[in-house]
């Protein structure tokens, strides 16, 4: 039985065998040999689909070779290198050259469904092939493509209103905002909200109007962005009015809530919840309510108004999962309260009655910790943080763990149990991190090994620490942030302009048309007048 | 008979049914049978192309529904139905086979001159008794796999390798349906019995030599059905290897199939001869 195992090393040998058979049968149909001319007419005078099924099997079996290849880039794209790219794209490629949609748009001996499963097939083949450009930072390569699948998918609505989506992330790419947004209004108006029915909501198109005007909050152009944002509300109520009671409507009913909490709106953030909040099903409660219940409790600094959302929650869902959220939030509240005893009362219910929900658990266990360190409790707090990294050790309250330790001693100024802290944490954050060395959890493992320096002065350790995370997590969102703090310390603490100016030059080049870019770009400016 | 005489014998047939091996006209009649099998898997294989797709895109469609007409779930309906069409030409064929190869093997043991054309059209004359000696032992094949068939929902119940035990009893059933029907076929071409004494006098001769009879067919049996059962197991072979291993998988189980027949058929033979007329 051993050989059998080998057998697929010499997998090729059989596929080569199959094509060889195939071709030759139809070499010799195309070179017309008299006796397969004459026996076909005779057998096939009325096959009308005959080809259709051979030609949909073809291109079936090239795709499938071809999404093999995509697939590898999907699963490991850090391991993928450029060749990877090219040979996934070239097999696709050969799909569109073999079967170019305008014949299979005009030729009329397949009938309507294989025509269409051969349209299907040459569209995500074509598809394929920009988003492997748009994946490989190809923007403007993939900007054709796309532009291909829009133009001859048009009837293809999900395929091309993906495509055009993606026109406008490939312009926001190269920093040519202002085709971005017309890309992104062509979207708006020529594609409906939503894939075949109503309770099938287009997420990219409802997401864009406020993506547009979150862009330009980033951008720091506050006019456009609330003009933006105005407009962004204006088409998704438009959307909630035009197909009430529909899974479309309550998503732009969530888009709604999104532009008012982007612009720190509570009142009307929570004037737009209260319609989701009615659409709960029986057994749980709806994340409007959550969301409510946080904003009043956070940001209104309306603790009650919070509780008795929770309250709520407790008699209309008694046997909800979600309950471990609703005692988490209650706790949460009692603390805030300084009501140290109902709070941990809460926490510890919610780690015991939940056991299976550790998110949850672990969030909990902090918090527990937590009202300890607020009664002075430091020991008790200190066995509570632990036991969070022992049973709930790839939590991100795990990660917080050591850093907060550092934080308190130095808080504290125990010099001598700070240093020991340091190099505790230290050690924990490279455990963590080898031992999830690709989740982004490793990058802020990264990012709270560069903090522990820093709370420790050790500024070139820490700026060590942060290109790290630059070179091994480069897709993390912490790397605009490492950016700004190593060009932070250099010009700060380790007074090097120079090196700053680099920082600062890399995290606009990386993501020229971000906040931070922004910041960094005022930081140079600064630097370069102060050097003057 | 003693066990180590037994052993002798077992041994000595394969020796016999080998060495004959060299007489590359004795595979004549089991070449016929591979290249109708291979026909038969070629067509499945191209399905979509004409002439085979007028026949088969139908009746896939209809066995297996429409997903059995697309890549790659066409190659995990694949063993299904190649077991199924070798099914029917074993009924067909393998009578006219086993016949012609039985008469090469004798006239090979008794030292005549091996005429392949000759042994086809003696055989071709005992078409009769041949035939339905065949069909009498392919239909009870073909019920023990219904009942193992019916049965396995509940044996499946049984435990993690329940399925693996009920392949392997399945299997071995067939071998003990197989076993009193072995010298049908040399009763009848090479005894000239009619249907009724070549069933009894093979009957009568499998009995007194059951475990060698046995063994002479379980043994090299048993070889290619590994390869069938690992062929079987198309679904897992798609998902994780090529879709395109199940036509090796099927091919090897082809060529595994001509030299176990061969195996099985000349070492029948011998043995016949040994028994029933005392040669060679």
């Amino acid at each position: 039985m051993q050989i059998l195992f080998l057998l697929p090393k010499y997998k090729w040998v059989f596929a080569v065998f199959l094509d060889y058979l195939i071709d030759k049968i139809q070499c010799d149909l195309r070179m017309g040999r008299p006796l397969s001319f004459v026996l076909l007419l005779f057998l096939f005078a009325h096959c009308s689909d005959v080809k259709g099924i051979k030609d949909r099997y073809l291109a079936e079996r090239m795709f499938y070779r071809a999404n093999k290849l995509y697939q590898n880039i999907q699963v490991n794209p850090r391991g993928a290198g450029p060749s990877d790219y090219r040979q996934a794209r070239e097999s696709f490629r050969h799909i569109l050259v073999r079967y170019p949609v305008a014949s299979l748009r005009t030729e009329g001996h397949r009938s309507e469904k294989l025509r269409g499963e051969l349209l299907a097939l040459t569209g995500t083949s074509q598809m394929n092939v920009a988003d492997l450009f748009f994946q490989e930072g190809q923007f403007d390569s993939a900007i054709v493509e796309y532009q291909g699948v829009v133009r001859d998918y048009a009837a293809e609505q999900v395929l091309s209103s993906r495509a055009q989506y993606y026109i406008g992330l490939s312009y926001q790419k190269i920093g040519k905002w202002g085709h971005a947004v017309s890309a992104f209004h062509i979207l708006l108006h020529n594609y409906p909200p939503f894939t075949g029915t109503p309770n099938q909501p287009d997420v990219n198109i409802l997401r864009v109007p406020v993506y547009i005007a979150q862009v330009y909050r980033e951008q720091r152009e506050k006019a456009e962005a609330d003009r933006h944002f105005q407009k962004a509300r204006e088409y998704l109520s438009g959307v909630v009015q035009e197909w009430p009671n529909t899974l479309s409507a309550q998503f732009a009913q969530n888009q709604i809530v999104s532009s008012y909490l982007s612009q720190e709106h509570w009142r009307e953030a929570i004037t737009a919840l209260a319609p989701l909040v009615a659409h709960g099903d029986s057994t749980e409660p709806p994340e409007a309510s959550f969301t409510m219940a946080e904003l009043y409790q956070e940001k209104l600094n309306d603790p009650a108004q919070a509780m008795k959302i929770y309250t709520d929650m407790l008699e209309r869902y008694p046997d909800a999962r979600k309950l471990s959220r609703v005692h988490l939030g209650m706790g949460k509240i009692h603390l805030q309260r300084g009501e140290l005893a109902m709070s941990r009362e809460e926490f510890k219910g919610v780690i015991s009655d939940f056991p299976e929900q550790a998110a949850i658990g672990a969030r909990a266990q902090y918090y527990l910790a937590l009202t300890y360190e607020v009664e002075g409790e430091w020991d008790r707090a200190l066995n509570e943080f632990r036991w969070i990294m022992e049973n709930y050790p790839n939590s991100p309250e795990a990660l917080q763990v050591p850093h907060h330790i550092l934080d308190h001693y130095i808080k504290f100024s125990d010099r001598e149990l700070a240093t020991s802290a340091y190099s505790q944490a230290l050690r924990d954050y490279d455990r963590f991190i080898a031992r999830n060395p690709d989740s982004p959890q490793a990058a802020y493992g990264q990012w709270y090994i560069a903090q522990c320096h820093e709370m420790m002065e050790q500024w070139e350790d820490a700026i060590a620490a942060l290109e790290v995370l630059v070179e091994n997590h480069p897709l993390s969102p912490q790397v605009l942030f490492s950016l700004l703090r190593i060009g932070e310390m250099y010009e700060t603490h380790l007074e090097y302009p120079d090196e700053a100016l680099k920082a600062y030059r890399r995290l606009v080049e990386k993501s020229p048309r971000s906040q931070l870019a922004q910041i960094a770009l005022e930081r140079m400016e600064r630097l370069r007048q102060r050097t003057k | 008979m003693r066990v180590v005489e037994r052993i002798n014998i077992l041994i000595w047939t394969w020796i016999q049914s080998l060495r004959s091996a060299k007489k590359i006209s004795i595979f004549l009649p089991f070449f016929l049978f591979t290249l109708l099998q291979s026909v038969i898997l070629t067509a499945l294989i191209l399905f979509f192309v004409p002439p085979f797709s007028q026949v088969l895109v139908p009746l896939m469609e209809r066995l297996y529904g429409e997903p059995a007409l697309h890549y790659p779930h066409n190659f995990v309906v694949l063993p299904t139905l190649f077991f199924g069409a070798n099914r029917w030409l074993s009924l067909l064929v393998s009578w006219l086979v086993i016949g012609t190869a039985t008469l090469m093997f004798a006239a090979k043991y008794r030292s005549e001159t091996v005429q392949a054309r000759r042994s086809f059209y003696q055989a071709l004359r005992c078409m009769l008794p041949l035939f339905v000696l065949g069909a009498v032992e392919w239909s009870l094949v073909f019920l023990m796999t219904r009942l193992f068939r019916f049965m396995a929902p509940e044996i499946l119940m049984w435990g993690a390798h329940s399925h693996r035990l009920l392949r392997l009893a399945g299997f071995l059933c067939n071998v003990v349906i197989m076993t009193p029907f072995a010298f049908t076929t040399p009763q009848v071409v090479l005894g000239k019995r009619n249907i009724w004494t070549a069933l009894t006098g093979s009957f009568s001769l499998a009995k007194s030599n059951f475990g060698v009879t046995f063994l002479i067919i379980a043994i090299p049996a048993f070889f290619s059905w590994i390869v069938d059962v690992a062929a079987g197991r198309a679904p897992l072979m798609v998902a994780k290897f090529s879709p395109e291993i199940v036509v090796f998988l099927l091919g090897l189980g082809v060529v595994v199939t001509l030299l176990v027949n061969f195996v099985i058929v000349g070492a029948l033979t011998a043995l016949y001869l040994g028994v029933a007329e005392g040669t060679p």
